[in-house]
C-alpha cells in the first residue's frame, strides 16, 4: 500500500480471525510501526505493558476492555529493531458490501495494535 | 545484552494505568505519546543528534540499556532515552562532562566543518526514507 520509512522499513501483517487474536508489543523497548501507526502511546512504552503483553496477554486486554472466549487461540508478536508487527483486526460481520474508505474508518489506532477489536458499527458510522 | 531492559514476562507489574487506557478512548488517534513537554523535548533532540551521523540505532539502543539494572528499573522511558543521548554526545566528544553539568556550551567556534546539522525542510524525507536492515545474500536461509 505504499507505507515506507523509518521504524517500519521491513512491516509484517498478522491478521485476526474467528479462531486467532494477535496482539503487539515491543518487550525491549518500543518497537512500533512509525509509518503506518504513527508514535507509540505511552501505555505501549511502559514496563507493565512490555512485561505482561508476552506472559498474561489476556489480562492485558482485559484493561483494555477486550475480553476473549477460552477458545480464541491468542498470539503475542514481539516487535525487533527491524521487523514491526501491525494487527489486521477482523471485519465485522455482513460489512462485505463496504468500500476501503468506508471500512478505513472503521479501523482504529489500538486495532492494529491488537488492544481493541472492531465493533459492529453503528447505521450513522457507515454514512 | 542481558539487561534490565529485556522485560518480557517479567513479574511484579502493576496493571496498565488506567489513566492512559482511558485516554486512548476517548479521543481515537490523539491519546498521549509523551507524559510531558520535556519528554516531546527528548525525543527531538534524540533524533535530531542521532541525524549528525555520528552513531546508529543500535548504539543508541546499546546507550540506553547499558545501566545499571536498579537505575533502569527506577527511571522512566525517557530518562532511559535521556541517559542514551548524554553518553553517546560525550563518548562522541560532540559536549563535555563540564558542559552537561553546567547546562552551557565551552565551544567558543559554531558546529566543526565534520559535522552538519539537519535541516528542518529535510526531516521529512529523511524519516520517508527510514534505514532498511536488508542485505544482500547469495545464500537462502538456513
Amino acid at each position: 500500500m505504499g507505507y515506507e520509512g523509518r521504524q517500519g522499513e521491513h512491516m509484517e501483517v498478522v491478521e485476526n480471525t474467528v479462531g486467532v487474536h494477535n496482539l503487539v508489543v515491543c518487550t525491549l523497548c518500543s518497537c512500533y510501526p512509525w509509518p503506518v501507526l504513527g508514535l507509540p502511546p505511552t501505555w505501549y512504552k511502559a514496563s507493565s505493558y512490555r512485561a505482561r503483553a508476552v506472559s498474561e496477554p489476556r489480562e492485558v486486554l482485559k484493561e483494555f476492555g477486550v475480553e476473549l472466549s477460552a477458545d480464541v487461540e491468542v498470539r503475542v508478536w514481539d516487535s525487533t529493531a527491524e521487523i514491526r508487527y501491525l494487527v489486521l483486526p477482523q471485519r465485522p460481520t455482513g460489512l462485505d458490501h463496504l468500500s476501503e474508505q468506508q471500512l478505513a474508518t472503521l479501523v482504529t489506532r489500538d486495532s492494529m495494535i491488537g488492544v481493541a477489536v472492531i465493533s459492529q458499527p453503528s447505521p450513522d458510522e457507515l454514512r | 545484552m542481558n539487561g534490565a531492559h529485556d522485560l518480557g514476562g517479567m513479574h511484579g507489574f502493576s496493571p496498565i494505568s488506567q489513566a492512559d487506557i482511558d485516554q486512548a478512548n476517548i479521543e481515537e488517534g490523539k491519546s498521549r505519546n509523551f507524559s510531558s513537554l520535556w519528554e516531546e523535548k527528548v525525543f527531538a533532540m534524540t533524533l535530531a543528534c542521532g541525524m549528525l551521523g555520528k552513531w546508529n540505532l543500535d548504539q543508541s539502543r546499546f546507550a540506553r540499556e547499558n545501566v545499571d539494572p536498579a537505575h533502569y528499573l527506577n527511571s522512566t522511558y525517557y530518562e532511559h532515552w535521556l541517559h542514551g543521548l548524554e553518553t553517546l554526545l560525550q563518548e562522541k566528544k560532540l559536549i563535555s562532562k563540564q558542559e552537561l553539568e553546567q547546562g552551557k556550551s565551552n565551544s567558543m567556534s559554531s558546529l566543526p566543518a565534520s559535522l552538519s546539522a539537519i535541516k528542518k525542510e529535510d526531516v521529512s524525507a529523511i524519516l520517508k526514507k527510514g534505514g532498511s536492515a536488508s542485505l544482500p545474500s547469495a545464500r537462502p536461509p538456513r
